[in-house]
């Protein structure tokens, strides 16, 4: 598994307190927001928090951060793009 | 149920004005409190406006009539500052002559005075002044405050459901007074700006950087106020005794729950339309009645959305004139209900109605705009107030003339 | 208030520092506790609260809303038409979380879980979403009077609708920081006791405690009624143990009864002798030679600790039976138990009773 993506994982579990879920259990592509996994809007910026404080990415509208954690490849996605754009 | 409640004196404070009058002028005028935060430090202060009221401690202590650093909370000494107007303004010298109650809220309380001295107060080695606000998170402590400095002895109580808490301690107070258990009530609530709520509201990403913009397409979010305001609810028997001239009736109220988000209206607004129309239903009127509603409108994406198609769904084509009236003052929490209690009793009394400020874009969801300038000389007879707030909390008021 | 209709108590669910939330049991076993703080003997949340929505929850709000859920299976009560809570500090931990956190980090990367939880109506909300309701909900924030205003609220409200049933509860949670700021105030003991000789120290301050409980109430006699609420009465800074007798004089008068009627005293004692001095002058003065009870020993001292001298009360009356940790002296035994009178207060100042008969 992709080092980002293992540790993203970890993070929102940890972070969102998904008591009893392992990160090889937690499907990258399976919607954050749908049914499945059923986060909210408060989930969202719990996330927002989190990729500040790992990752150094602000992002001031929620709706930049609901569109960016639709999965966690896009999340991994979203974050690469970010730092590859910090760097140019 | 038999029994008639009128509203019989206002008191209030906020970023507009020191009293009833005040506030009148100001919303007349179309003057706005919303400006930059400076009476206590934060990290915020350059990036988020707020509505202020621009009174020292030391200065609000004064007008209180109490000494500095005794013990009374921002949050406690402009309640005092309300309540001394509303009981004068009812005409009631005496408390003691007639059953009658207290019923305060707040969000947070002392959090103001608190969130500096907690390190202290925990530290059992350190005496000091400092340990007079020990006992000032709590709801209650503020009411007590009040109570105490005039006297109130009968009944004393506080409710606390976020941003709908004033209203709830009218609907309680008109309550006490249908079951015979009060005579009169005063009722209402008191908010400070805090670092505690600041940060919060912060962290919930719905605060506008700019001055607010409810029920625009472009609205950013809520400015936060601070405020205390009152409303003296009395009997018939009372009026019918001491022959006063009420400036309201109570005709309707009801609280209702979302049952949908703990911080979130639910985007139909099903909870607002409940309220709405339970609160017109007890007062026997047909919702083409009401003239104007003062809406909660706090700018959010979410909450004007959900409340302006509840208005829609409600009101059909007979929608009345609305608005906002946080741009004036901001979001004063748990007080808002009893400041726009006062404004919607002002609006009856007066025959006017006021703007929505800051409204420039139709919300392309609905099809109703909310009122954009003041409108005087028109014939206001029944008006609507609501207050939500978080814990999907929902309540109406309606005042109707007298 | 004077009445003619007739309310019952028809459903609890209550979770303290004993183990109280099986309804099957009372008092069975008793929890010792030697720190001067007593937390809650848990259930398992998940029996009642789905593991998603728990997942964000604080203790409290895990404990209010299974003491919630517990009281309204107990009643067979699916819709509630009103929700009613009452509670002192309210969310006082996610408070205390968010403000350390404000502190700590300088106001900067604050996530909004502590906040959002932290206003008083968080645990009437959650009940409202977890069952659905869309009825009248509120919730009351009085210190020592927060539970009996809620009682107040909720007694008008069948008044007028007989027909509702209305799910009503109060909690409040030991917290670190409080408890230091009242052992500076000696209103909690700094010196550590065991909570069951709470009545034999020093008698100064008192212990701190934790809990909530939860009532369905409503009209009609259901086949587990557990008792009629008969009314409440708050009474504010009294003068005086003579302004207190005159208030129980007037509420026994207005439900037909007097004091010889009462069976059972249940006194809301904290344990410190000067603040506990006015009640039981009243009460020794009105009802000399009957059955004392205390409760504060076993779920400790918080603004709403009432509503565990309610539950309480309700347990005897079902059961007719009174449990020996709970008597305060042993007075002749009783054929039947019939009437029951709670007196409590709060920091001396705010004092209040409930008045309870068997269903």
């Amino acid at each position: 598994m992709d080092e980002l993506i293992y540790n993203l994982k970890k993070e929102i579990i940890s972070r969102l307190n998904l008591e009893g879920m392992t990160p090889e259990e937690f499907d990258e592509n399976t919607p954050l927001f749908g049914p499945d996994f059923g986060l909210d809007s408060i989930d969202s910026l719990e996330l927002i928090v989190m990729l500040e404080k790992n990752y150094g990415i602000k992002i001031e509208d929620p709706k930049v951060g609901r569109q960016a954690f639709q999965t966690v490849t896009t999340m991994a996605e979203f974050i690469r793009e970010q730092q590859a754009s910090k760097t140019a | 149920m038999s029994r008639k409640v009128f509203i019989t004196g206002t008191g209030i404070i906020t970023s507009i004005g020191k009293n009833t009058n005040e506030h009148l002028d100001a919303l007349l005028h179309k003057r706005s409190g919303i400006g930059k935060l400076e009476l206590f430090p934060t990290i915020h202060s350059e990036t988020i406006p707020v509505g202020e009221i621009k009174l020292t401690d030391e200065e609000l202590c004064s007008i209180a009539g109490v000494q500095p650093n005794s013990g009374f909370t921002r949050t406690a000494l402009i309640a005092i500052i309300a309540c001394r107007e509303a009981l004068a303004s009812a005409n009631i010298e005496n408390i003691k002559e007639a059953r009658t109650g207290l019923i305060s809220s707040t969000t947070v309380g002392g959090m103001r005075e608190f969130e500096n001295i907690l390190t202290d107060l925990t530290d059992l080695s350190k005496d000091g002044n400092f340990r007079n606000y020990a006992h000032v998170t709590d709801a209650g402590e503020h009411t007590e405050r009040v109570a105490d400095l005039f006297g109130f002895k009968d009944y004393v109580s506080t409710t606390s459901t976020a941003c709908s808490s004033a209203s709830n301690a009218i609907i309680l107070g008109a309550e006490l007074i249908k079951h015979g258990i009060l005579d009169r009530v005063v009722c209402g609530g008191s908010d400070v700006l805090s670092k505690f709520t600041l940060n919060g509201f912060n962290s919930l990403m719905i605060l506008d950087k700019r001055t607010m913009h409810p029920f625009d397409a472009q609205r950013g979010g809520v400015n936060l106020g601070e405020g205390a305001a009152f409303v003296v609810l009395e009997s018939e028997e009372m009026i019918a005794k001491y022959n006063k001239k009420p400036l309201v009736e109570l005709t309707g109220y009801s609280n209702s729950n979302d049952a949908f988000h703990q911080t979130a209206s639910s985007p139909d607004g099903d909870g607002a339309l409940l309220s709405m129309s339970r609160a017109i239903a007890m007062a026997g009127v047909e919702p083409k009645a009401v003239d104007y509603i003062n809406c909660h409108g706090t700018g959010t994406e979410n909450n004007d959305l959900s409340e302006a198609l509840a208005i829609q769904k409600l009101f059909q084509e007979h929608v009345p004139y609305f608005s906002s009236t946080k741009p004036y003052t901001g979001h004063t929490l748990a007080a808002a209900g009893s400041v726009e209690a006062v404004f919607s009793i002002l609006s009856i009394q007066n025959n006017v109605l006021f703007p929505n400020l800051n409204f420039e874009n139709q919300m392309p969801e609905i099809s109703i705009s909310p009122l954009k300038e003041l409108m005087q000389n028109v014939e206001v007879k029944h008006v609507l107030s609501n207050s939500f707030g978080f814990g999907g909390s929902n309540t109406s008021l309606l005042f109707s003339k007298v | 208030m004077e009445n003619t209709t007739t309310f019952y108590v028809q459903g609890l669910g209550n979770i303290s520092p004993q183990k109280t939330f099986d309804n099957n049991e009372f008092l069975n076993e008793i929890s010792e506790y030697n720190d001067n703080v007593l937390p809650c003997v848990l259930p398992e949340f998940k029996n009642y609260i789905h593991p998603v929505a728990l997942r964000r929850m604080s203790r409290l709000l895990r404990i209010g809303l299974s003491a919630a859920k517990i009281c309204a299976q107990d009643a067979q009560l699916d819709m509630p038409d009103a929700i009613i809570t009452a509670s002192g500090y309210g969310a006082i931990g996610d408070t205390s979380n968010f403000l350390w956190e404000i502190l700590n980090n300088g106001e900067k990367q604050l996530t909004p879980t502590f906040f959002m939880q932290s206003t008083y109506n968080t645990i009437s909300g959650a009940i409202a979403m977890n069952m659905k309701c869309n009825n009248y909900n509120t919730t009351y924030a009085h210190r020592g009077f927060s539970f009996e205003n809620a009682l107040q609220d909720a007694l008008m409200q069948l008044t007028d609708t007989p027909s509702k049933r209305i799910l009503l509860g109060a909690f409040d949670e030991t917290n670190k920081e409080q408890h230091a700021i009242k052992q500076f105030d000696g209103l909690h003991k700094r010196k550590n006791i065991n909570n069951l000789t709470l009545f034999q120290s020093d008698g100064l301050g008192t212990i701190e405690g934790e809990g909530a409980a939860f009532f369905t109430l409503g009209t009609e006699k259901t086949p587990n009624a557990y008792a009629k609420l008969l009314g409440v009465k708050t009474i504010y800074r009294p003068e005086d143990a003579g302004e207190l007798q005159s208030q129980i004089h007037t509420l026994l008068t207005e439900n037909n009864l007097d004091a010889n009627a009462i069976d059972v005293v249940i006194n809301g004692a904290g344990g410190d002798t000067q603040l506990d001095a006015m009640s039981n002058i009243a009460l020794n003065n009105l009802f000399d030679g009957k059955q004392f009870l205390a409760f504060k020993h076993l779920c400790g001292d918080y603004c709403t600790a009432a509503s565990f001298g309610m539950w309480l009360g309700c347990k005897i009356l079902q059961h007719q039976a009174i449990p020996e940790i709970t008597k305060v002296n042993q007075a002749a035994p009783l054929s039947s138990i019939k009437n029951v009178l709670i007196l409590n207060h709060f920091w001396g100042k705010r004092y209040s009773l409930i008045l309870l008969q068997q269903a």
